[in-house]
């Protein structure tokens, strides 16, 4: 199966730190495989991710997505790989507050012709393929609220479908459900996996809940993988 | 009326007279006059000696004498002073140069060693075969006489009345 | 590009309150820019076109200034009076084809009156080259005619036929009045945009006339002459305001002004009218250029006020920068979002400040002509103001570049800023 995600050697130092913030040897996620990522605060999930999205720029190894080696690549492009193939979901605060439900919703098919495009083969406009992910999301009655009186279940849920549309090969959900109570959690789990088995993408899913870990085909604790030496124990 | 009190303010701040300027003698500056009638364009300057030679009396050493001579060639050769729209096609027809310190000889007894001042009047008078091409004229006087700072120009062509101060680096004036 | 816009315009929106006080002092300050560039560009055109055609003016010794500004526009100090016999020898000069006397200092409800021959409606010209033409009536004949220039008739609802007093001077209030010898109206000229609209014409006999029984700017106690016995006077004229004078050949002017300057029995003053206004521009130039540069410095200061509420936005919208390169925009696009909703802000600002100045000219022009004879046409904008709002847009879109190459900083730092 083709890999969706190749990390060979790479390693990270934020600008002005004093050790290394990540050192992976290896990490390789398939092609529509749903993987739980987790590990104790500051270990670097959230930086990892952001290699990943091409946010963070590594300089080192080889960072594969789909492909196509994020390192030296320029940002433009970075930027370019990112809004066509990743879908990004955040803890919280995840919507554009001045923008309706349906404009946060079409964001990435604003910034990627190929999200547009792909979204526009499921439906003839854009906003019908909105409508669909709203009602399998279950926000039908949602869309002409302003954002900013969703419930915080509600708003992951609208983040879940602006990471959806136009189906890309990469789900990155970072902490998703840490601000939910315990059952919206599962709810909310139940139905990102469920849209991303329909869209064929892989999920990488970072929580402390280890609860969650059952219904993912992977589990990976990033300390495990990551061999740079947190700067307390060096000391 | 309490109307307008800056324009009054202002036409107060003007030294009375001004428009008999041609006359005044203030160093550095000159005047020309144009008026452009039928195919005629007439050009008058005048201007302190002062402004052209640097003196003002008759010459008395050979450098000032050459000074003279150097002055007077330079106006005789005005198509190079004054050059007219080229597409008007202008030729100078007469001209004619009136100072004391030309006119060898016959004034001496005005010359009261150098108090006095002493001024330069020429007239020059262009023949232009498209007069309606005429819309400007390009001054060089900036370039022959250095000590000429300022040259103050009034206008009259069928285009109307116009005004303009030219300098060293401003050498057009148009209508 | 244009979803970039779209968001600019929704976060604007967003933060209207903050943005719109800033638009205000934008729309303010373009008004206000416009506005000063407008009345330089008005005065300027209404002076050049209210006299053409006449190749010198001529009065008292004075400023040739003061005296374009009293004999032509009716503005500023009166001059002294000149001597009917020098008007009689400029007339006589071979040279002049033309030459018409002007008298001035009486008026009517603060409209000028000026005595003249009937040779004034023949050679005054305006504008380029056009003559003064009758809407109603004909030049005055009789000594007590008089005609009205467009404005005072509309404004005084005056027609042919009515009968008119007119006041010993210039003033508003408590000028003494010339009630013995009331005028007719036999003509209403049409409307020039110039002085003359808001004249009152007479023939210099009538102005004789009306003062015969005044000595030194009273009435002559119990002593009146009635008008129909006025007719036994001489009536010629002792002396007059000023001329306006027309040559046979334009290139002589500098010759008869010259002439004219060396007068020998009095000493006169001949202006060649377009030059004078030209020195008056040199003058007020530098008036007009502080009056400029202090409005554009207004503009400045409401753009640095853009500058400054967008920079301190900043801080409040990392959250969304973030969520923004999260989904894909390239750091050039934030960039580019807080340049775009500068922009957007100026360009608001220019519109509503040229509506709003269009709307106040429109409101005091009647106002503004009447106090300073500038006549502001009812137009949205000007050719010549064009360059102006470009350099609103341009300091705009400097405004723009501060915050957004913060913001462009920013994104590089923050990364997905997922730990807020
Ligand atoms: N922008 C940044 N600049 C410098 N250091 C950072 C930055 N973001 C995170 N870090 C540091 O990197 C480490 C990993 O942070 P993070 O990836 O957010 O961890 P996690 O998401 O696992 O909690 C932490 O020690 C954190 O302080
Ligand atoms: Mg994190
Ligand atoms: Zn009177």
């Amino acid at each position: 199966m083709a890999l969706a995600i190749d990390i060979q050697n790479v390693r990270f130092r934020y600008a002005g730190a004093a050790a290394d913030c990540l050192d992976i040897p290896l990490l390789q996620v398939e092609a529509g495989v749903r993987t739980f990522l987790y590990g104790p605060s500051g270990s670097g999930k959230s930086t990892l991710l952001g290699l990943m999205g091409g946010v963070i720029q590594v300089q080192q190894g080889t960072l594969n997505i789909l492909g196509k080696n994020l390192v030296q690549m320029r940002p433009a492009i970075c930027d370019r790989m990112r809004a066509d193939h990743i879908g990004f979901i955040f803890q919280q605060f995840n919507l554009i507050p001045y923008l309706s439900v349906m404009d946060n919703i079409l964001l990435p098919c604003r910034f990627s012709l190929r999200r547009q495009q792909r979204a526009l083969a499921e439906s003839s406009t854009l906003e019908g393929v909105a409508r669909r992910l709203l009602s399998r999301l279950q926000l039908e009655k949602t869309e002409h609220i302003p954002v900013t009186k969703l419930s915080v279940g509600q708003q992951q849920r609208v983040a879940a479908a602006r990471a959806l549309i136009g189906k890309p090969e990469i789900v990155i959900a970072d902490e998703p459900t840490s601000a939910l109570d315990a059952d919206r959690q599962s709810a909310f789990l139940d139905l990102l996996l469920q849209e991303c088995t329909e869209a064929n993408a892989a999920l990488i899913f970072v929580s402390h809940n280890r609860q969650l870990a059952a219904q993912f085909h992977h589990e990976i604790s990033l300390p495990s993988i990551n061999i740079a030496v947190p700067i307390e124990n060096t000391l | 009326m309490i109307k307008s009190k800056i324009l009054l303010l202002l036409s107060m701040l003007l030294t009375p007279f001004s428009t008999v300027a041609a006359v005044a003698h203030v160093h550095g500056v000159a005047t020309l006059q144009l008026a452009l009638d039928e195919s005629l364009l007439h050009l008058n300057l005048s201007s302190p000696l002062d402004s052209l030679l640097g003196f003002e009396h008759q010459p008395r050493t050979e450098k000032q004498k050459t000074a003279v001579r150097h002055m007077a060639d330079q106006l005789h050769q005005a198509e190079r002073l004054f050059r007219p729209t080229l597409a008007a096609r202008c030729t100078l027809k007469t001209y004619s140069l009136e100072s004391p310190v030309l006119e060898t000889g016959k004034h001496k007894e005005h010359d009261h060693e150098g108090h006095d001042h002493a001024d330069l009047n020429a007239e020059f008078v262009f023949y232009c075969a498209k007069p309606n091409e005429l819309r400007d004229l390009e001054i060089n006087l900036f370039s022959y006489f250095p000590g000429l700072l300022r040259l103050k120009t009034e206008a009259a062509t069928p285009r109307g009345q116009s005004a303009a101060i030219l300098t060293p680096s401003k050498r057009r004036i148009s209508w | 590009m244009s979803h970039l816009l779209h968001i600019a315009l929704r976060s604007a929106w967003n933060r209207r309150l903050t943005l719109g006080l800033t638009l205000v002092a934008i729309t303010l300050s373009v008004a206000m820019l416009i506005g000063v560039e407008r009345l330089r560009y008005e005065a300027h055109r209404g002076f050049s076109l209210s006299v053409s055609g006449t190749d010198l003016v001529v009065g008292a010794r004075t400023s040739p200034i003061q005296l374009i500004l009293y004999a032509v526009f009716r503005i500023g100090e009166a001059t002294s009076n000149i001597d009917w016999k020098s008007f009689q020898d400029i007339a006589d000069n071979p040279l002049v084809a033309w030459a018409v006397p002007i008298s001035l200092g009486d008026s009517h409800h603060g409209f000028p009156v000026m005595g003249t021959t009937p040779a004034y409606f023949e050679h005054f010209h305006y504008s380029d080259s056009r003559r003064l033409s009758f809407i109603k009536g004909q030049p005055f004949q009789d000594i007590f005619d008089v005609v009205l220039g467009m404005e005072v008739a509309s404004q005084l609802g005056y027609t042919i036929g009515d009968r008119i007093v007119l006041s010993h001077g210039m003033g508003e209030v408590g000028l003494l009045e010339h009630d013995d010898k009331p005028f007719i109206v036999s003509g209403i000229l049409a409307p020039t945009g110039t002085p003359v609209d808001r004249t009152l014409h007479i023939s210099l006999e009538g102005i004789t006339a009306i003062h015969l029984n005044w000595v030194g700017g009273v009435p002559m106690h119990g002593f009146t002459i009635p008008g129909e016995h006025v007719r036994k006077f001489d009536l010629t004229p002792k002396d007059i305001t000023a001329a306006l004078v027309g040559l046979k050949n334009r290139a002589a002017v500098f010759r008869v002004q010259r002439q004219i300057n060396e007068h020998k029995d009095e000493p006169l003053l001949a202006v060649m009218p377009g030059v004078a206004l030209e020195q008056l521009w040199q003058v007020i130039g530098v008036a007009e250029k502080t009056l400029l540069a202090v409005t554009s410095m207004v503009v400045f200061v409401g753009l640095s006020g853009l500058a400054a509420v967008l920079l301190a936005s900043l801080n409040e919208r990392r959250r969304e920068m973030a969520i923004l390169r999260a989904i894909g925009a390239r750091r050039r696009d934030i960039f580019l979002l807080m340049v775009s909703e500068s922009l957007l802000v100026t360009l608001g600002g220019i519109v509503l400040g040229v509506i709003l100045l269009s709307a106040a000219s429109l409101l005091l022009a009647p106002w503004v002509q009447a106090n300073y004879g500038i006549s502001l046409q009812p137009a949205l904008i000007y050719v010549s103001e064009l360059k102006l709002l470009v350099g609103v847009v341009a300091v705009g879109l400097l405004a723009g570049l501060v915050p957004g190459h913060r913001a462009y900083k920013m994104s590089l730092t923050d990364g997905l800023m997922s730990r807020i």
